[in-house]
């Protein structure tokens, strides 16, 4: 993609954004303002219009320069590493969603050492069993010992089993 | 990666085995440990920190006081109220139950918790500062009904419990309608008045305190029935023309409704031992709480005849939805 | 002078020697880990303090604030995460020179540069606390609100190339914040009905997301394309500042720190204001601004020095008037009152051997925290020797569990998630990330203070002009900006005659 067409879809982005959160406050946000003062819709409204404005200057910006004058973003001249790229923000996500979903249900211990493990083995594709058993239960107990147990952070207790070292 | 595989095995196996070791039958309640659910931080974070630490040496497994805060507490009634009834979840609660839920931030009230048993109570003072010139509540009453100006009066929040109060107060003063309330967050309030850009302010006694004993502020009064221990010197409103007001906040305990009244039981004695312990009421007395045991059951009544008031009260002003 | 002697006594007493180290430790080790800072740390050490004597209680507290505060600057350079959100400015240039194999000197900068703040601090709070304290609170609604409009203006410089992606982000930072429960009317906001949402987006939440996602995803990708960053061994020098490098920002230090101080002596400020001011007053005085943002040394000696003399500025209101001006702060005074002491004017009359106490406790505090972290430079580096894809996981771990400590919500490591999601695919189309930390920071203020002199002044707008202090910031924050939209301007007409030159060369 072109600097001219990534700015063009964020000046649509934006608008489009800025648009459903003006919905948003105008529809859920009960208005206590008895006209002398700016209640609880006034910074939230005024910040949303705001941003579809510089949306359209962006947009407008982009438009009025040639599509020949576009160079070329160097980070997207790579278009082979845009799959890695799009491999990595999966990864990373889905570790951390996976992460939260795992503490919630199945308490610390358990999430950390499935997490580590499946971080290093199936994603970084790293498959020495060592590494992977040593990161796994290194990480669970250092992190359960020295907070868990030492400073007294409160470390989430699994809703279907929980188990503890 | 064959090897690989039999790694990840043994790993989730290994975790297994460590699950077992955990695993022991216990009949009784508590067998595992009691969350205690905090709403907000400061000062009430740390007498929950504390009653938690003590309600430990009366229960087999200790009490953890977790915060939860945000919201104005409903983050932590709608986590506590989603859990089992089976009294391992806890709230640390205040009368914020009737706040939020008449202020259409919560689905449920009070009904959906069974009382425990009540710990403490505060009771809100109206400040002034010296120069004002205010010797008493009616010295300010009748200043205000015969100038032309607004009172400004520091608050809390819109909604929040230092606002009902000063609603309520005024109101029996028949100044109600003269009044500019101004919300600050986090005890702010004090200081502007200090700062002369409010006229009074209702905010917890502690806070006006070390400044009446230098001489900027004056406590007028307290909105309880009766005065309070750490001010005997300062009358309660009701003795100095507020008719018969008389609101507290209280703090206490409460567990998802529908918990087996043995498991209450057992919370409200470990409460209780708490309570009245003598580290409890040292510490409550110096940070501006009053320790104040009930049990469950006039816990209850007083929770539901708060949420009348209040509920009316938020009505008045406009402020339910 | 018997009441200094006897707080020397009681300082001098092992155990409470003992509990201010163990308390810098602790904070430093909170304060340099992602998501669990010196509030959180405060509040799991008040507990054990309430059975000390009153000087170890109250020392175990300081220490771990002040361990707290500096501490966060280690992630911030070593890592690219800053630890607390006093060291977000930290990070700008700090990691830059992590990069360029100077983890060492940035370190040995901030821990100095924090010393020399907390300390130049504790010295005005001793000299000046009355008149500080009197001066602070002439600070109202409108004189926040227009300090933080100043502070909002730092975007100028944060912003890069283009004002109008700077503002994208900043508005980006201040929407964000308004999510949740509107505390001055107790409303709910872009909640939909949904209560879990009240809570609303927690300012470290959001800069964990923004800071730690987005180097997680670039780690992975440099990891897969075999372009990792690679610092080789010999690279990574435990070299510290010399004398002359210390001698020459010695000023710089001094206006940061008295800036610190008395952002910090106004409540409901706080660090990362200081911090992010102390930046942007370092690159517009600096003798070489164009090294800003590729890692000066000045550019993490300033906020670190600003930031930490926030502390000894938060303990003068707190002390003098018993009014908290953050989390950490009212947590401290929790501590006070349960060992008998009421922060207030009385204070310095009736507990002067505590007040002593107090100050010879942020001494020793900042003492113990700068030889530690001094000298643990030399381990902290080593860190770097870690392969960079498997750091990355452990961070990622301790993202997970910081995020979820701070309110022990799942819903939080979502939003993190969330955040930082957005965070990277911005900064893909060329939007700046520290700005939306600015309006991420600056926003709630700037909308209650806002809104509380609306109400004061019952929708009358002269208010805003009514005091001399808020017009001057006004001016300031006029001048910045015009001031850079004009050399924006200029720079693109040299651009385009450059331009217009080179082919009619050609």
């Amino acid at each position: 993609m072109t600097t001219q067409q990534t700015d063009r879809l964020l000046g649509i982005i934006l608008i489009v954004v800025s648009a459903l959160w003006c919905f948003g406050v105008v529809t859920t946000i009960p208005s206590l303002d008895d006209g002398s003062r700016l209640g609880a819709r006034g910074f939230p409204l005024g910040l949303g219009l705001l941003l579809g404005f510089l949306g359209l200057l962006v947009l407008l910006g982009s438009l009025r320069h040639s599509e020949t004058d576009g160079e070329a973003l160097v980070e997207g001249a790579v278009s082979a590493s845009l799959r890695v790229e799009v491999w990595a923000i999966f990864s990373t996500v889905g570790l951390l969603v996976l992460y939260a979903f795992l503490m919630e249900y199945t308490g610390f211990v358990i999430a950390t050492i499935l997490t580590t493990a499946i971080a290093v083995g199936p994603v970084l594709r790293i498959w020495r069993p060592k590494l992977i058993a040593g990161m796994s239960f290194g990480l669970s107990l250092g992190i359960y010992l020295i907070f868990g147990k030492l400073l007294g952070v409160y470390l989430p207790y699994g809703k279907l089993i929980n188990i503890a070292f | 990666m064959k090897t690989t595989r039999k790694s990840l095995m043994l790993t989730a196996a290994a975790a297994i085995m460590f699950a077992g070791f955990n695993v022991q039958a216990k009949a009784e309640f508590p067998e595992k440990p009691v969350e205690m659910t905090v709403l907000f931080g400061g000062t009430a974070q740390t007498i929950g920190q504390l009653l938690a630490d003590l309600m430990s040496k009366n229960l087999a497994e200790p009490v953890v006081a977790v915060s939860r805060t945000g919201g104005g507490g409903a983050v932590g009634y709608s986590h506590v109220q989603s859990t089992g009834a089976d009294g391992y979840n806890i709230v640390w609660n205040s009368n914020s139950i009737s706040t939020s839920h008449y202020r259409g931030n919560m689905p449920f009230n009070y009904e959906a918790f069974t009382p425990i048993a009540r710990v403490s109570v505060e009771t809100p003072a109206l400040a002034v500062r010296s120069d004002a010139g205010w010797k008493s509540l009616e010295d300010m009453a009748n200043a205000v009904k015969a100038g032309d100006k607004k009172l400004k009066v520091g608050i809390s929040g819109n909604g929040s419990f230092t606002h009902l109060t000063s609603a309520a107060l005024f109101d029996k003063m028949g100044i109600g309608d003269k009044i500019v309330y101004v919300p600050y967050g986090k005890g702010k309030a004090p200081v502007e008045l200090l700062a002369k850009r409010v006229d009074a302010a209702v905010q917890w006694p502690g806070q006006f305190i070390p400044h009446q004993q230098s001489g900027d502020l004056s406590i007028l009064c307290v909105t309880g029935k009766d005065r309070i221990p750490q001010l005997k010197d300062t009358p309660s409103c009701a003795e100095v023309g507020a008719g018969d007001l008389d609101i507290t906040m209280w703090r206490g305990l409460a567990a998802p409704a529908g918990t087996p009244a043995d498991v209450v039981a057992k919370l409200q004695a470990a409460a209780k031992a708490a309570i009245e312990s003598g580290e409890f009421k040292s510490a409550a007395d110096k940070i501006g709480f009053e320790a104040a045991y009930l049990p469950a059951d006039e816990f209850g009544k007083l929770i539901a005849s708060d949420d009348a008031v209040i509920g009316d009260l938020m009505g008045k002003l406009g402020l339910k939805k | 002078m018997d009441a200094f002697y006897s707080a020397l006594g009681a300082i001098s007493d092992p155990f409470t020697l003992l509990a201010i180290v163990a308390g810098s430790i602790i904070g430093i080790v909170f304060g340099s880990i992602p998501g669990l800072t010196f509030s959180m740390a405060l509040a799991l050490v008040l507990p054990l303090t309430f059975r000390f004597e009153t000087g170890a209680a109250i020392g175990m507290l300081l220490g771990t604030y002040i361990g707290g505060m500096t501490g966060g600057s280690v992630s911030a350079i070593l890592l690219g995460i800053p630890g607390t959100p006093s060291a977000a400015a930290t990070v700008l240039d700090g990691y830059k020179m992590t990069r360029n194999g100077r983890a060492g000197l940035a370190l040995g900068g901030a821990v100095l540069a924090s010393g020399f703040g907390g300390i130049f601090s504790l010295l005005v709070m001793i000299v000046s606390v009355d008149m500080v304290a009197r001066l602070a609170i002439q600070f109202g609604p409108v004189e926040i609100f227009a300090l933080v409009l100043f502070g909002l203006s730092t975007i100028c410089g944060l912003a890069e190339k283009s004002l109008i992606r700077g503002m994208i982000a900043g508005i980006i930072g201040l929407l964000l914040m308004t999510i949740g429960l509107d505390d001055m009317d107790g409303v709910a906001r872009m909640t939909f009905g949904w209560t879990p949402l009240l809570q609303g987006v927690d300012l470290l939440v959001a800069m964990v997301g923004l800071f730690a996602v987005p180097q997680i995803m670039k780690t992975l990708i440099d990891y897969r394309t075999d372009s990792a960053f690679k610092l080789n061994a010999s690279d990574i020098r435990s070299e510290l500042p010399t004398r002359k490098q210390l001698r020459s920002s010695f000023w710089l230090m001094v206006r940061c720190s008295g800036l610190g101080t008395a952002i910090g002596s106004i409540p409901g400020t706080g660090g990362p204001i200081a911090a992010f001011l102390a930046y942007d007053h370092a690159r517009r005085f600096s003798k070489k601004p164009e090294r800003f943002g590729k890692g000066s040394l000045e550019g993490v000696m300033a906020p670190e020095a600003s930031n930490n003399a926030v502390t000894g500025g938060a303990m003068i209101p707190l002390l003098s008037l018993g009014i908290p001006g953050d989390p950490a702060t009212a947590v401290m005074l929790g501590g006070l009152l349960i060992h008998g002491l009421v922060p207030g004017p009385m204070l310095f009359t009736q507990n002067k051997p505590e007040v002593y106490l107090i100050y010879l406790a942020i001494l020793v505090a900042y003492v113990a925290v700068v030889v530690f972290q001094y000298f643990g430079i030399r381990g902290f580096v080593k860190l770097l020797k870690i392969p960079p894809h498997l750091m990355a996981v452990g961070i990622l771990i301790m993202c997970g569990v910081g995020t979820f400590a701070i309110r022990n919500s799942f819903l939080d490591i979502y939003m993190m998630v969330g955040v930082g999601l957005i965070g990277y695919l911005l900064t893909r189309a060329r939007i700046p990330v520290t700005p939306i930390i600015l309006g991420l920071v600056l926003g709630p203020t700037l909308e209650r203070e806002f809104r509380t002199a609306m109400i004061m002044s019952e929708g009358n707008w002269s208010i805003f002009f009514s005091s001399i202090s808020a017009i001057i910031f006004y001016l300031l924050t006029i001048g910045v900006i015009g001031f850079h939209v004009f050399s924006q301007i200029r720079e693109a007409k040299t651009a385009r005659r450059d331009n217009e030159q080179q082919q009619g060369a050609s």
